[in-house]
């Protein structure tokens, strides 16, 4: 009877009430939704995804209907931003510009992600040879200057990639992807690498658990945090990189609607008329913070050490 | 009480042969490390029969963690190679068998218990879930039969309210409790042979009683055969039948618990036992064992224990002692286990 006294004085948890049980991503979601970073970030996204996906929503005005008689008219003259130096309306570009920049960011994030996180799990859990093989090659591509690197790519690709504005976008996703996934690599090789030699993953190969289902269940959910904050800091600085590519004319070319191509039409009329460059570089400067900030909400609410 | 009897085990293609679950035989695992070559188990042997169980004492560095490891087959290895010596589980050895068969071992057949019941598991997952997890892999049930049966396992292992804790996370248990779970987890399966490592160490003295308890009373309810390693004498003498003492890798003496605890053949188990605080004894310095065990790559000749042996003679320093019977059932690795007997 003693044995049963003692059980029940044993099982008072530590945090109060008992029903409230909290996991990783529940106790992650309380830490954020306190944060108004989060909030401010998440409303800045939401309205660029929204624009990405439903322009017109935005604007009724065709960003390829050139007024050249309005060309480089200021913001007020009938158009909210004013015109270009092709007479198109500002506004409705920079409105159409967030699908190329949200998509290509997207899309590298999705590449990056499941390229580097796969190479980085396998390389991290195999150990040896194996990751011997597979940090080197990373590294080799972790040693191409980003800009080089995407240019030789990107000039190299077969004119295929330029036929519809989704392939033109895919087409800098995969540049940005060959060179940016060896840094995802390392970081899931780091964390899979202290993950590994915890108990519960001997635990699991003692009760049984083969392979496959180790990473699965154990190595993976409790590896996998740091790489989702980099990912999403990161999606701010492919678009930001979609916007340096298409400045230089190797990314994204007209008639794709750009931040970046705008920004370099801009160029010439920078004394007289600096509007044709500031409402873009707005646009874009809003968008890479917002998955900045995003990302920093998300480390702060993953971070145990900020609790 | 409720017992949960899997059925499924009854075709199980191993059998005991007369009551002998497991063999070790001749057991050899070195560390190759850039010092050299560091022979963490030097040739030991010993059996378990079904509903045994064997207690496995050493101090840190004797190798006995190692031996659990080396039989559920999860060393690293490399570093650790096992250059020769047999693991029999029912007659089959474990050590030739392909690596897809032996793994369907651990769990149904072999199971384990680790020190720290924390860190043994996943944070990211609810206990019930993890419990549950050992059904749908091994048994493929479903989710909602497979939960039923952890809640089952929870309440057999004496957590409170079993059912509305099966949500909570490994956190926000206590140490007995966690360790109350993972017992459960090991026990899912119906192992035949489940092996415990330090599974008290780290609680509190009277919740190790409580866990060394439950695991006599699931060792009898089961029939299943025990492996307890520990370095505490006092945590296995209610629960341990035989006892086997380790000492850098090798056996040095096995003997029935009582007659370990009344007579002990080995001055190293002397030794230990002399080192167990006793009422009596109050006010007086403890008999510790003086010096520390050598370092597994450069152990001295002729008998390992010889530099910490207070009986310690020319014979000691040059030749090493075989493990031999000196009254029956009885083993010891001394040249003068007659005379540490009968002292």
């Amino acid at each position: 009877m003693t044995e049963a006294a003692a059980v029940v004085s044993e099982t008072v948890a530590p945090n109060g009430s008992s029903d409230e049980n909290r996991s990783l991503a529940s106790d992650a979601w309380r830490s954020l939704r306190k944060n108004p970073i989060f909030w401010a970030s998440a409303v800045l996204i939401s309205i660029f995804v929204l624009m990405a996906i439903f322009p017109s929503l935005f604007t009724s005005t065709d960003p390829r209907e050139a007024v050249l008689s309005e060309s480089r008219s200021r913001p007020g003259d009938g158009t909210w931003f004013g015109r270009d130096i092709q007479g198109y309306d500002i506004y409705a570009r920079c409105i159409y510009g967030a699908r190329a920049s949200i998509l290509v960011g997207v899309l590298t994030t999705i590449l990056t992600v499941s390229i580097g996180g796969f190479i980085g799990v396998m390389s991290g859990y195999l150990g040896g040879a194996a990751d011997a093989v597979m940090s080197r090659v990373g590294d080799v591509f972790f040693a191409i200057p980003l800009l080089l690197g995407a240019i030789i790519f990107l000039v190299s690709l077969p004119d295929f990639f330029s036929s519809n504005a989704f392939l033109g976008a895919l087409k800098v996703s995969l540049a940005l992807a060959v060179l940016g996934w060896p840094s995802m690599a390392r970081l899931m090789r780091s964390s899979v690498i202290q993950v590994k030699p915890n108990d519960y993953v001997q635990a699991a190969r003692a009760l049984g658990a083969s392979p496959s289902r180790i990473v699965r269940s154990h190595i993976l959910p409790n590896s996998v945090a740091p790489l989702i904050v980099v990912a999403t800091i990161s999606l701010g600085g492919y678009i930001a990189a979609e916007a340096t590519l298409s400045f230089l004319g190797i990314g994204l070319q007209a008639p794709a609607v750009s931040w970046g191509i705008d920004i370099s039409a801009a160029l010439v009329g920078l004394r007289t008329t600096p509007h044709m460059l500031f409402f873009p570089s707005l646009f874009l400067s809003l968008a890479v913070l917002g998955f900045i900030l995003l990302g920093d909400a998300v480390r702060d609410a993953l971070d145990p050490k900020n609790r | 009480m409720t017992t949960i009897q899997d059925t499924q085990t009854a075709g199980s293609e191993y059998q005991p042969v007369d009551g002998l679950l497991l063999e070790v035989e001749d057991l050899f695992v070195e560390f190759h490390t850039p010092d050299g070559v560091a022979t963490a188990i030097n040739g030991v042997s010993f059996e378990l029969r079904q509903g045994e169980s064997l207690a496995i004492l050493g101090e840190s560095g004797s190798g006995k963690s190692v031996t659990a490891q080396a039989i559920m087959g999860i060393l690293d290895m490399p570093p650790a190679v096992i250059p020769s010596g047999h693991i029999r589980y029912c007659g089959q050895d474990l050590l030739t068998m392909p690596e897809e068969q032996r793994r369907k071992t651990r769990g149904p057949e072999i199971s384990m218990i680790f020190q720290d019941a924390l860190s043994s598991l996943n944070p990211v997952f609810p206990v019930g879930w993890q419990i549950a997890e050992m059904f749908r892999v091994h048994r493929g049930l479903n989710k909602s039969d497979a939960l039923e049966k952890a809640i089952g396992l929870m309440e057999r292992v004496s957590i409170p309210a079993a059912r509305e804790r099966v949500k909570a996370y490994p956190h926000q248990f206590s140490g007995g409790m966690r360790q109350r779970i993972m017992i459960a987890m090991a026990i899912a399966l119906d192992p035949a042979v489940l092996i415990a490592d330090e599974p008290t160490t780290a609680l509190d003295v009277t919740v190790q009683a409580q866990i060394m308890a439950l695991l006599q009373e699931l060792q009898e309810e089961r029939h299943m055969g025990l492996i307890l390693i520990t370095h505490d004498l006092g945590v296995v003498a209610d629960v341990a039948d035989r006892i086997a003492v380790m000492y850098t890798g090798r056996l040095v003496e096995t003997a029935e618990v009582h007659e370990l605890y009344a007579r002990p053949a080995h001055p190293y188990t002397k030794g230990l036992l002399d080192s167990i605080p006793r009422l009596d004894q109050k006010g007086q310095t403890l008999a510790a064992i003086g010096g520390l065990p050598p370092n597994l790559l450069r152990i001295p000749p002729g008998c390992p224990f010889n530099p910490r042996c207070h009986m310690a003679r020319d014979v000691c320093r040059t030749d090493l002692p075989p493990l031999h019977e000196v009254t029956p059932g009885r083993f010891s690795a001394c040249h003068y286990a007659e005379e540490v007997i009968n002292a």
